[in-house]
């Protein structure tokens, strides 16, 4: 699946690498995918969970090769 | 959008659900006139100053928060006032005043109904600020503001806190100032009446039944009194109307037949003049009472022939209050 823009948040920490993650969101329109690259348990672990919290849908997230997580966000109505 | 330094000094409000970035953009975007003083002020505008927010504090000396950089390089382009009761703010902001020892924060849109705001605000003095409670008005006060710049607020809210510091909501009353709904149908029979009286004025009731409504064409006779007795009667039918006292008892006497009751009275203004004049509120409540309770009043102003103006006057706590009539296209 090829998103439909990009950010990178493995050198960010709490909070930013939320808030990166919900600016990038907010900009696209609904539908929209989104890849995060993020590294590291806290970011692995929030980043996910706090864009379900706001009505996004996690559609994958997976590790890569170099020691980094690709997760892909599905931009929704209600998170906006 | 918001600029990178932004988006590090609001990160923690661009977190919250109800913000983001475009909220914090919203929060930008409004000036704050807060004309209340002391520490009221003073904590209100430290709360709305560093979470984005331009304070404009006309009683009060600037504090360190006036030192936050403006989030928006454009001037705000809305102004939320905040003032003390009896005033209230034109259009938008808060109210701050006091009731038995509550303080009492109603929080208005532009577009509220003034009729429910006068309503609500019968009453309350200005604000009496013991100053440890000050702090937490000051804060209720900012988190309304903010409310309204993100476009979260309720038209009408309203917020007390008790003598003993606990907090309530308070209700806002079914609205009984809405102006009448006419068909354009109705309206644009209403015009063709008026117009064909010019250049005197002309003048209607309009009668209802549930969501019924029809228009029931009358004479001006301000022509014929001001004929018959021109020093009782000193203006002309061109600047005045009358309904014929007769006439109107037999309209009432059909609309009782037939269940139907008198939704509004409409005149014209052939001369321009907009909107509910002081010799009309005169006329429907001479004596600072509304002569007919519940009765709406509709002006239609007429420039070189042509309606360009409508306008609803409705009785609401002591004054009438006006509201635009959309007028159909001719």
């Amino acid at each position: 699946m090829t998103p439909d823009a990009r950010i990178d948040i493995t050198a960010e920490v709490c909070p930013m690498t939320f808030v990166r993650t919900k600016i990038a969101l907010e900009r696209l329109p609904a539908g929209a995918v989104l890849e995060v690259r993020l590294k590291g348990d806290e970011p692995l672990r929030n980043v996910p969970e706090s864009a379900r919290d706001l009505g996004h849908t996690v559609l994958a997230l997976e590790p890569q090769d170099d020691g980094t997580w690709r997760l892909l966000l599905r931009r929704e109505e209600p998170g906006c | 959008m918001l600029t990178e330094p932004q988006i590090q000094r609001y990160a923690r409000q661009v977190l919250l659900r109800d913000v983001g970035e475009k909220g914090q953009e919203a929060l930008g975007a409004v000036r704050v006139e807060l004309t209340l003083g002391g520490t009221v002020a003073g904590a209100a505008a430290a709360y709305l100053r560093s979470g984005g927010t331009e304070v404009h504090l006309p009683a009060t000396p600037a504090g360190p928060w006036a030192l936050t950089p403006a989030i928006l390089e454009s001037a705000p382009s809305a102004v939320l006032q905040v003032v003390a009761a009896p005033r209230a703010p034109e259009p938008a902001g808060v109210v701050v005043g006091s009731d038995a020892g509550a303080r009492v924060l109603w929080s208005v849109a532009g577009d509220a109904c003034r009729g429910c705001l006068r309503e609500v605000t019968k009453g309350l003095g200005p604000p009496e600020l013991p100053e440890a409670a000050s702090v937490q008005l000051g804060s209720l006060l900012a988190f309304l503001v903010q409310r309204r710049a993100l476009g979260l607020a309720a038209a009408l809210e309203g917020l007390a806190i008790s003598p003993i510091g606990e907090l309530s909501t308070l209700a806002t009353p079914a609205c009984a100032h809405r102006p009448p709904s006419v068909p354009e149908s109705v309206l644009a029979e209403l015009l063709r009446h008026l117009s064909a009286a010019l250049p005197e004025e002309g003048c209607a009731v309009l009668l209802g039944r549930e969501d019924q409504v029809r228009l029931v064409p009358m004479e001006n006779a301000q022509a014929r009194h001001h004929a018959r007795d021109p020093d009782v009667f000193p203006r002309s039918a061109r600047t005045a109307f009358t309904l014929d006292p007769r006439a109107w008892l037999e309209l009432l006497r059909e609309a009782d037949r037939a269940g139907e009751r008198v939704v509004a009275i409409a005149h014209s203004h052939p001369d321009g003049g907009a909107g509910f004049s002081a010799e009309d509120r005169r006329w429907a409540a001479p004596d600072g009472q509304p002569l007919l309770p519940g009765v709406a009043h509709l002006v239609i102003a007429f420039r070189a022939g042509r309606p360009w103006s409508a306008r609803w006057a409705l009785w609401a706590e002591g004054d009438f209050l006006e509201t635009v009539c959309p007028l159909p296209a001719t």
